[in-house]
C-alpha cells in the first residue's frame, strides 16, 4: 500500500480525507497541519506521495513545503488539493509548480476517487518528473493573461492604483489602463451601487473558494 | 519413591544421560550468554546491515565456545558418546557458524528496535504536545478570559469576544510562546506518563496493522523481553532432559526453541484475545513452518540415522539439512532489518500507547491553571501584564483589581499597534516568531544583540514583515537551506542583516518584497552578492527615533 501523507491546516477536511483514503488502499502515515510537522514526518515515514493544501497559513505554502519535500525525497508524489481554481491565481513570485505533480481544485472534484486516482498517478509521474505540473479541470472561462492574474490579486490584497503601479513597476495611467480591461474581460460593469474594485476582488475570492 | 530413584540409576545409560544434560545446561548457559553480550554491542550498529565478515567472525566464536564447553565437559566425564569426539566438534562449530549470526541479527534487530522505540517516543510526544497546545491553548485562554471577564464585570458576550479578540491580535506575537511552555509542560507531564506505558512490554496485537515487520518484531519482542519467563525455561528445561534420552537429537538448536516458545506463547494470546485479524494468516503460516521446520525436521532426520553409523556420508547429509533448513527458517523469521523499517514499526507501536482524552483534559487543565504564573515571571509587557493581571484578579474574586486591569488594557489597545518597538525581547520574540513556520524546510539561526532598549521609527509588525519576506525570497528564488539573521544596535539605526546560502540573484529583485524593505527602513537597506563567502546578504536598517 502507498504511504499517504496528508498536509492539511483544516483539522476537519483533512480528517476526513485521512479516513476515506485509507479505504482506497492509501497507507496514511500521518496528517500534518503546518510544515515544519510535515518535514518531520516526511522525515520519519519516508511517504511515496504527498497530499497538500496550498494555504497553510502563514509562513511556507503548500508549494514551498512540496519544493522541500523533493529536496528530501526527489521521486515522492505531489498532489496538491486546494480552493485555489487555478494556479495561476496564486502567488508563486516567479515559481513553477513542482514537476510531475497534480493540482487539483477542490471545487472540481465531485468524488474522493478521483483523488485516490490523482494521487497513484502521481507517484508514477514523479518516477521520472519529465512532465510539469498537470492542471486538472481547469477552467478554460478564466481567459486571463499571467499579467492579468497578478493584478486581480494586488486588487485583492487591497493594494491602491498607485501602489501597484510602483509594485509592477509601471506608470498610473497604465495601471488604471490594465485595471478596466480586466473588469471588461471580467464582465464586471462599474455601477453606482458596486464599485468596480468591490466587484473584482470579490470575483477573485470567489475564484479561491474563500466566498 | 526410593525404587523410582533406584530404578533411575540402574537406567543403562544414566551416567550419559547425566552427562549430556549437564553438557547441555552448561553448553547452553554459555551460548545464551555470548548471544547476550553479543546482542548488546549488536546495539551500537546503526547500520541497515552487518559485513559479511562481521556475521562470520560472531558466527565462529559462537561455535567454537559451544563446541569448546560441551567437548570439555566430555573429556572432564570421560564419557564414551555415540558420535566421536572430533565429529561432534566439527558439526557444532559448522552449524554454530550459520545460526548463530542469524540470531544475533535477531537480536541486534530487537536491540536497535528497543532503542528507535525511545527516541520515536520522544519526537512523537514532542509533536504531539505541540499539536496539542496549539489546538487547545487558544481555545483555553478565550474561554477563561471571556468567562472570566463576562462574570466579573458583566460585560456582555460580544463586548467580552470584543476584548478578547483585540487582546489577541495585539499580543499575537507572545501567543507562540505561550503554546510553547504550555506543549513543553505538557510533553513533561506526557512523557513521564508514556514511560510508565512503555515499561510493559507485552506486545500488542492492536499495533499489528498486519504489517510483517511489526509481526516479527513483536515475536521478538515476546522473546526477548522475557528470556528467563517460567514457560521459556520450563521448555529449556525439559528438551535438555529429553534430548539424551533420545540420544539422537544433540542438533537441536535452543534459541529455536525460544522463538517457538515465544512464539506460542504469543500465538496463545492472540487466540485469547481473539485478536487475530490483525495478523495475516500467511505470516503466521510461515513462521510456523520456520520455526517448528526448523526443530522438527533435524530431529527426524536424527532418527533415520542408525546408532554409530560410521558413514561419514550420512554425517554430512545431516548436517546439510540442518543448515539448510536453519538458514531458510532463520530468513524467513528474520532478516536483517533496515532502520526505516524498524522506525516505523515503532511508530506504529507507539501511536497507540496513549493516555485517554480524559486522562489529557485533566492533565491540560492543570497546565493552564499555572501557564499565566509562569509567563508572568518572564516577560513584562504591558499588554501580556494586563492579560495576566484580569486572569489573576478574576481567580481571586477581586473584582476592583480586574477593573483597573480592563483599564491597563483598553489604555493599551488604544496606542497605536504600530507604535516603535523599544523592548529588545519583543523584537526578538517577534522575529522568531515569523521564522517559526520555516522551521524544518529550512535552517535558521537567529542571533540578537540589542540588549537594552531602544527606539526606532519602524514597528514591531514592519520588521516582523521584513523577516518574513527576506525568508520567502531566500528559499523560493535563493532556494536555500540556511538563514541566518543578525541583530545589532549601531549607532544611529537598528541593523538586521540576513544572511543566506542560497544561488543569489542576477540583478536587484524587483517586485512586493522589495517595497516592503523600502517602506520599512525608508529606503536604508541592500542586498548583494559576496561571491567569497557564496552568500546573499540583505542589511536592513531602521533609523533610531
Amino acid at each position: 500500500m502507498p504511504k499517504l501523507l496528508i498536509v492539511e491546516n483544516d483539522a476537519f477536511a483533512g480528517n476526513f480525507m485521512y479516513k476515506s483514503l485509507e479505504s482506497y488502499g492509501f497507507s496514511c502515515v500521518s496528517l500534518a497541519d503546518s510544515a515544519p510537522f510535515a518535514m518531520r514526518i516526511l522525515r520519519q515515514t519516508n511517504p511515496d506521495v504527498a497530499l497538500i493544501d496550498i494555504e497553510l497559513g502563514g509562513g511556507p505554502n503548500g508549494i514551498d513545503l512540496a519544493r522541500a519535500f523533493r529536496k528530501v525525497k526527489a521521486s515522492i508524489g505531489i498532489v496538491f488539493l486546494t480552493s485555489i481554481v487555478d494556479p495561476r491565481l496564486i502567488d508563486l513570485k516567479g515559481l513553477e509548480l513542482p514537476d510531475g505533480s497534480i493540482y487539483l481544485s477542490k471545487s472540481s472534484v465531485t468524488d474522493i476517487t478521483e483523488i485516490s486516482e490523482s494521487l497513484q498517478e502521481s507517484i508514477n509521474l514523479a518516477k521520472t518528473n519529465a512532465l510539469p505540473c498537470i492542471v486538472k479541470h481547469q477552467d478554460s472561462s478564466l481567459n486571463l493573461t499571467k499579467g492579468q492574474f497578478e493584478l486581480i490579486r494586488l486588487i485583492a490584497e487591497g493594494l491602491s492604483n498607485k501602489e501597484i503601479a510602483r509594485t509592477k513597476f509601471v506608470t498610473l495611467k497604465s495601471t488604471e489602463n490594465s485595471i478596466a480591461r480586466l473588469a471588461k474581460k471580467l464582465d464586471l460593469k462599474d455601477t453606482n451601487t458596486n464599485s468596480q474594485r468591490v466587484l473584482i476582488a470579490k470575483r477573485y475570492f470567489q475564484m479561491i473558494g474563500k466566498v | 519413591m526410593v525404587s523410582v530413584i533406584s530404578r533411575i540409576t540402574s537406567f543403562p545409560n544414566f551416567r550419559i544421560f547425566l552427562a549430556e544434560t549437564i553438557m547441555q545446561l552448561v553448553g547452553l548457559s554459555a551460548v545464551y550468554a555470548f548471544w547476550v553480550s553479543t546482542a548488546r554491542a549488536l546495539t551500537r550498529f546503526d547500520k541497515d546491515q552487518l559485513t559479511r565478515v562481521q556475521i562470520m567472525v560472531i558466527g565462529a566464536i559462537g561455535g567454537l565456545l559451544m563446541a569448546g564447553s560441551q567437548s570439555l565437559l566430555s573429556w572432564i566425564f570421560d564419557v564414551s558418546l555415540q558420535l566421536s569426539f572430533t565429529m561432534r566438534a566439527i558439526g557444532n562449530v559448522v552449524v554454530a557458524a550459520f545460526w548463530l549470526p542469524l540470531q544475533s541479527v535477531v537480536v541486534g534487530n530487537f536491540r536497535r528496535y528497543a532503542k528507535l522505540k525511545r527516541e520515536v517516543r520522544t519526537e512523537i510526544l514532542q509533536q504531539e504536545s505541540v499539536q496539542f497546545a496549539r489546538s487547545r491553548a487558544l481555545e483555553e485562554y478565550r474561554r477563561k478570559i471571556e468567562e472570566g471577564i463576562q462574570d466579573s464585570l458583566k460585560l456582555t458576550t460580544s463586548q467580552a469576544h470584543s476584548l478578547f479578540e483585540s487582546l489577541k491580535s495585539k499580543g499575537s506575537q507572545r501567543l507562540p510562546e505561550y503554546l510553547r511552555v504550555i506543549s513543553d509542560e505538557y510533553f513533561r507531564l506526557t512523557a513521564h506518563k508514556m514511560d510508565s506505558k512503555i515499561k510493559i512490554r507485552q506486545p500488542k496485537f492492536a499495533n499489528l496493522r498486519g504489517n510483517f515487520t511489526n509481526f516479527r518484531l513483536a515475536v521478538l519482542e515476546s522473546v526477548m523481553t522475557r528470556p528467563l519467563n517460567p514457560g521459556w525455561f520450563a521448555t529449556v528445561i525439559v528438551v535438555t532432559i529429553i534430548v539424551p534420552l533420545t540420544a539422537k537429537a544433540e542438533y537441536i538448536l535452543i534459541p529455536e526453541i525460544a522463538l517457538a516458545t515465544g512464539l506460542s506463547t504469543f500465538l496463545v494470546q492472540g487466540t485469547l484475545l481473539k485478536s487475530f485479524k490483525f495478523i495475516k494468516k500467511r505470516q503466521i503460516m510461515a513462521t510456523l513452518l520456520a520455526t517448528t521446520g526448523s526443530i522438527a525436521i533435524p530431529i527426524f532426520i536424527a532418527r533415520l540415522i542408525p546408532n554409530n553409523d560410521p558413514k561419514l556420508g550420512n554425517h554430512i547429509a545431516y548436517l546439510v539439512v540442518v543448515i539448510t533448513v536453519t538458514c531458510l527458517g532463520h530468513i524467513a523469521q528474520a532478516g536483517i532489518l533496515k532502520e526505516s523499517e524498524l522506525r516505523e514499526a515503532a511508530i506504529n507501536d507507539l501511536t497507540e500507547l496513549r493516555g485517554t482524552e480524559k486522562e489529557q483534559n485533566a492533565e491540560f487543565s492543570k497546565i493552564t491553571r499555572d501557564w499565566a504564573k509562569y509567563i508572568h515571571g518572564n516577560y513584562t509587557t504591558k499588554l501580556e501584564a494586563a492579560a495576566l493581571a484580569i486572569e489573576t484578579a478574576i481567580s481571586t474574586d477581586y473584582t476592583e483589581a480586574t477593573e483597573q486591569a480592563i483599564r491597563e488594557v483598553e489604555k493599551t489597545l488604544k496606542l497605536d499597534s504600530t507604535r516603535s518597538l523599544s523592548n529588545p525581547q519583543i523584537l526578538l520574540d517577534e522575529v522568531q516568531d515569523r521564522c517559526t513556520n520555516w522551521q524544518g524546510l529550512i535552517q535558521i539561526n537567529i542571533q540578537s544583540q540589542v540588549r537594552s532598549e531602544i527606539s526606532v521609527v519602524a514597528s514591531i509588525r514592519d520588521v516582523g514583515d521584513c523577516v518574513e519576506e527576506a525568508i520567502l525570497n531566500a528559499v523560493r528564488h535563493g532556494d536555500c537551506t540556511l538563514v541566518e539573521i543578525e541583530i545589532e544596535e549601531k549607532e544611529l539605526h537598528l541593523s538586521l542583516v540576513v544572511t543566506n546560502d542560497g544561488v543569489g540573484f542576477s540583478n536587484k529583485p524587483q517586485g512586493f518584497g522589495s517595497s516592503i524593505y523600502e517602506e520599512a527602513t525608508r529606503g536604508d537597506w541592500k542586498l548583494w552578492r559576496d561571491e567569497k563567502s557564496k552568500r546573499t546578504i540583505l542589511e536592513l536598517n531602521f533609523a533610531k527615533s
